[in-house]
């Protein structure tokens, strides 16, 4: 008697996302990108659909954060302070499927940058780079607003990944968004109600469903990462059954949140058993992207150029579409 | 020496709490009021800007640096800014932010109606006044004053143990003998034994009176009450004082941990319910020695501190009160100015968080005897409690839902006294209309008002379903406040305080939560008794919004379920009836003990779902808008 592996079946599909836009579309990309589109739980390729493989984008700075490691400033000493540089050395070598450009430096604590030299550095990178992009924000609204509105201005048509809005500062963006046709983040805090809520609110603004990715705000390995599994879970799961304002393609940031943390900051020195800081921080953020990706996360922004080979290698090596599919 | 010259203190008395404080010359009188701990608000951090910390000088001289925030008539009847003003000489002063509340506007006459008291109104007391007139003493029959008035009192009443209060024995020689034995004797009947805690001579013409008393975390109001007739004679309210040592009962308990604190909380309870008492007696023109019985309902922590118990264990891992049915007490233990001998009971509380404010109210429904039908009871106060069941189950819990729709944390809230806003609707035009209680210039608005607000700028889409504005909608009428983004309800000119009545998107949130925790509370219990709403029968809703509770814009915003409207049943103060219906007869005392014990209380902190339906409700009306049909008809047609 052979076993045969229970299926199930969904009422719910998760939403098809397009990132870039070709010449023909209004952009400049070369090519686009797409994410979502699945019907069954991810890599549950026995039992539904899963049209677009999960993607990894790497980050680059209008300015590099404090705490950015050593080792990792190795892979691109060159190009750190020239964002459009390490766009095209993150593509070209690295293997990066997308570039975020986080504008960090624009908060008014944290370097106080002119709107207009961010909205330069992104256009920059959207002449060195021919992939699509997305466009990481900060907390500080006001200014955030600011920046965002001015970035989406300059990319208009690009249909960029505007990262992020929540839900007390999502007017002004989305409304750019919508106004110059990019595609948005909707973050919200590791909550499935609030990130519903959040959805909500967009759609009621006649935000289109298929411009939206959603940002469960996952932190990394050692800091309740079993909880934003589980979360990432069930907004998937609901999102499955049917719930159309939880089924869109989830971005997660795997880079950021693994570079910011002790264990992959404290010298080998000073904790002896921990072993090879580098190795540490490889192997730190390769687990955490392969529990999420495993929980649904289809976009990754990851940091370290060895971590993003080896989620590649193992994206590819996993994502085998069932025969006929 | 003459160089040493001591620097003159000043006293400042504040009212209506009769707080003392003796400060320096010169200082303003805001400093004054924050070294008492009163909660006198400002939201301009003192710069005389917002109007928030006015006052009323009765006597005394003062310096005012800066009126700009109020308006000349204001100052005319001697209001100033606490912030601007420095004191000069001794000053009392009035807080008129807890001006003595209006009976009318917290106890409705509606809801003493007999007939709406659910079959428990029975006058029996278990107190009475029986005359007897003793047979005379002589040389052959010198049988004792006490057996002689025993012999009396058995012809009347059937009589097991009886005992006497040694004061009685005290008086009890020279009060036969000036009213030539014809004398009253009050007694006291328990299920164990009869007592007699008083004696006069009919001549007197004493009567026997009781009260019913509703301590509030916030409020406390009481009933005179004619304990042969069963009516109430006259009814007071009054701020709790206790709320200079803490709003909520959290802040009580941690201020009572210090020596002399938990003494501190006590007198100020006792002070108020005395000065309620003092009220109450003066219009009805009674003693207040010829009240010998008292009820109290309250939650649990209120009942503690007028009992001068240790509340500290109440609010610590696993939540043990001291009691929750407290055995008849005397008055002289509770320091209350009545009768000596007067008998206090109390409500009995389930458990820490669900009071006798919640089973005293229970008395105001017919749950307790309706064997078919189940019922949902809600009181929303600062804390939300809940009772689901019916004469054979109950299942009750309780929220932290907030002081929000009392009024409190809201920018421009006040509990449903004269001058608050009661009720509000939004035309299509966009004209918003008002009703005030008494008809007054509005001072600010009370929960009923804040409900009608919140649901009509949610239907109008002035707010989104996050409580936020929507500029495209309301960019001409939202104002930038202090306290960020405000929609304006009554502009300055037309205030009583001669400042806009605004209320801002923080208010809105305050309010928002307070409904997401009552409504994800009333979704955990109903989980956990297998029940849907469409099974629930009746819904009965407590609370101090005011008069008048629109039940439509309560659904609109989440609050109550979604379901047909005639369930619903307004009840206002039930806490402060049930409490009458426990003075009026031993057996609803007896019956709502046996209730109390019977309850079944479920913790929500350990309810692994409560954060998640919680989060759920933080929305308006709700994140699932398909539990709300009638109010996503409404929304879906508007939009």
């Amino acid at each position: 008697m052979t076993f045969e592996i229970p299926e199930e079946t969904h009422a719910g599909k998760v939403m098809e996302v397009t990132l870039g836009a070709t010449p023909d579309q209004g952009g400049t990309r070369s090519h686009t990108v797409k994410i979502g589109g699945s019907t069954s739980s991810p890599f549950h390729f026995f039992e539904g659909e899963h049209p677009h493989s999960p993607v990894v984008a790497m980050e680059v700075f209008d300015q590099v954060p404090a705490k950015y490691p050593d080792f990792l400033r190795n892979y691109c000493r060159d190009v750190i302070d020239q964002p459009a540089a390490m766009a095209k050395k993150c593509v070209a070598e690295y293997g990066a499927e997308l570039i975020s450009v986080r504008l960090e430096g624009t908060h008014p604590e944290k370097g106080n940058r002119s709107v207009e030299e961010a909205a330069e550095i992104v256009k920059h990178v959207l002449e060195s780079v021919s992939v699509p992009i997305i466009v990481t924000g900060h907390s500080h609204f006001e200014k955030n607003n600011e920046v965002m509105k001015k970035v989406c201005e300059v990319s208009a048509g690009e249909n960029c990944l505007i990262n992020y809005v929540e839900t007390d500062n999502y007017k002004t963006i989305a409304a750019a968004c919508l106004a110059y046709k990019h595609t948005l983040v909707a973050q919200s805090p590791i909550d499935v109600n609030l990130a519903k809520q959040l959805n909500i609110l967009l759609t009621e603004m006649n935000f289109p469903a298929e411009k939206i990715v959603m940002d469960p705000l996952t932190g990394t390995l050692g800091y309740g990462l079993e909880y934003t599994y589980s979360i990432m879970e069930r907004i998937r799961n609901d999102g499955l059954a049917g719930d159309k304002m939880l089924a869109f393609p989830m971005l997660i940031n795997p880079g950021y949140e693994t570079f910011r943390v002790k264990e992959t900051r404290a010298a080998e020195k000073d904790y002896p058993e921990w072993g090879d800081l580098e190795a540490r921080g490889i192997y730190w953020e390769i687990s955490t992207s392969m529990s999420l990706l495993v929980a649904g996360a289809e976009l990754l922004i990851m940091y370290h150029p060895q971590a993003v080979d080896a989620v590649k290698k193992k994206i590819k090596e996993m994502f085998v579409p069932k025969k006929g599919n | 020496m003459k160089a040493d010259r001591v620097k003159k203190t000043i006293k400042v008395t504040f009212l209506p709490f009769e707080t003392c404080v003796e400060v320096a010359s010169g200082i303003s009188i805001l400093e004054a009021v924050q070294k008492t701990g009163l909660p006198l608000r400002t939201s301009c951090g003192g710069k005389g800007t917002c109007g928030d910390c006015v006052v009323r000088i009765l006597s005394g001289t003062y310096r005012k640096k800066s009126s700009a925030a109020l308006s000349d008539r204001l100052v005319s009847q001697g209001y100033a800014l606490a912030c601007q003003t420095a004191v000069k000489s001794d000053l009392i002063l009035q807080l008129p932010q807890f001006q003595e509340l209006s009976i009318k506007s917290v106890v409705d006459t509606r809801f003493f109606q007999k007939d709406r008291l659910s079959g428990y109104y029975e006058v029996e007391p278990p107190l009475r006044k029986i005359d007897l007139e003793l047979s005379a003493p002589s040389l052959e029959d010198n049988t004792s004053d006490l057996k002689r008035l025993e012999r009396e009192l058995g012809k009347k009443i059937s009589v097991g143990h009886l005992h006497c209060e040694h004061s009685v024995l005290k008086k009890l020689a020279y009060t036969v003998r000036q009213s030539q034995r014809e004398i009253s004797v009050v007694i006291f009947d328990s299920k164990e034994h009869t007592t007699i805690i008083d004696v006069f001579s009919q001549a007197e013409e004493k009567e026997i009176y009781g009260i019913a008393c509703d301590l509030g975390t916030s409020t406390v109001v009481l009933h005179l009450v004619d304990l042969q007739s069963g009516e109430i004679l006259s009814s007071a309210s009054s701020f709790n004082q206790q709320i200079k040592c803490g709003e909520d009962i959290i802040s009580r308990i941690n201020y009572s941990q210090k020596p002399g604190r938990l003494q501190e909380l006590h007198d100020l309870i006792s002070g108020t319910i005395n000065h309620l008492v003092e009220k109450t007696t003066a219009t009805a023109g009674v003693s207040s020695s010829e009240i010998y019985y008292a009820s109290f309902s309250g939650n649990t922590t209120m009942i503690h501190l007028f009992l001068n118990l240790e509340p500290r264990f109440i609010r610590e891992e696993p939540y043990v009160p001291t009691l929750n049915q407290v055995p008849l007490v005397l008055t002289r233990d509770v320091g209350l100015n009545i009768n000596p001998e007067a008998r206090i009971t109390c409500a009995p509380a389930v458990g820490s968080y669900v009071g006798g404010d919640i089973t005293a109210g229970l008395l105001c429904t017919p749950i307790l005897r309706d064997p078919d039908r189940n019922s949902l009871f809600i009181d929303v106060g600062t804390n939300g409690e809940l009772v689901l069941g019916n004469k054979d189950w109950l299942l009750t819990c309780a929220c932290s839902a907030g002081p929000a729709f009392e009024g409190g944390g809201i920018k421009c809230g006040m509990p449903a006294s004269p001058g608050a806003i009661e009720g509000i609707k939004i035309h299509d035009s966009g004209q918003l209309e008002y009703k005030v209680i008494d008809d007054a210039k509005p001072k600010g608005i009370c929960g009923s008002g804040l409900v009608d607000l919140l649901a009509e700028l949610f239907i109008h889409g002035y707010i989104d379903r996050n409580g936020k504005f929507d500029e495209t909608v309301t960019k001409e009428i939202v104002l930038d406040t202090e306290e960020g983004k405000g929609f304006l309800v009554e502009k300055a000119q037309k205030s009583f305080w001669g400042k806009d009545l605004v209320i801002t998107e923080k208010d809105i949130a305050h309010l928002i939560r307070s409904k997401g925790a009552v409504y994800s509370a009333c979704a955990i219990l109903l989980k956990n008794s297998g029940l849907d709403y469409d099974k629930i029968d009746s819904f009965y809703i407590a609370g101090g919004f005011g008069q008048r509770l629109s039940i439509e814009n309560a659904v609109r915003i989440g609050l109550l379920p979604d379901v047909d409207r005639q369930k619903f049943h307004y009840l206002g103060n039930s806490s402060l009836l049930g409490a009458y219906l426990i003075l009026l007869t031993e057996k609803n005392r007896d019956f709502i003990n046996q209730v109390a014990d019977k309850m079944t209380y479920l913790e929500l902190n350990a309810e692994p779902s409560y954060m998640n339906e919680y989060t759920g409700a933080l929305f308006l009306p709700h994140t699932e808008m398909d539990f709300f049909p009638s109010v996503k008809k409404l929304f879906n047609a508007n939009t």
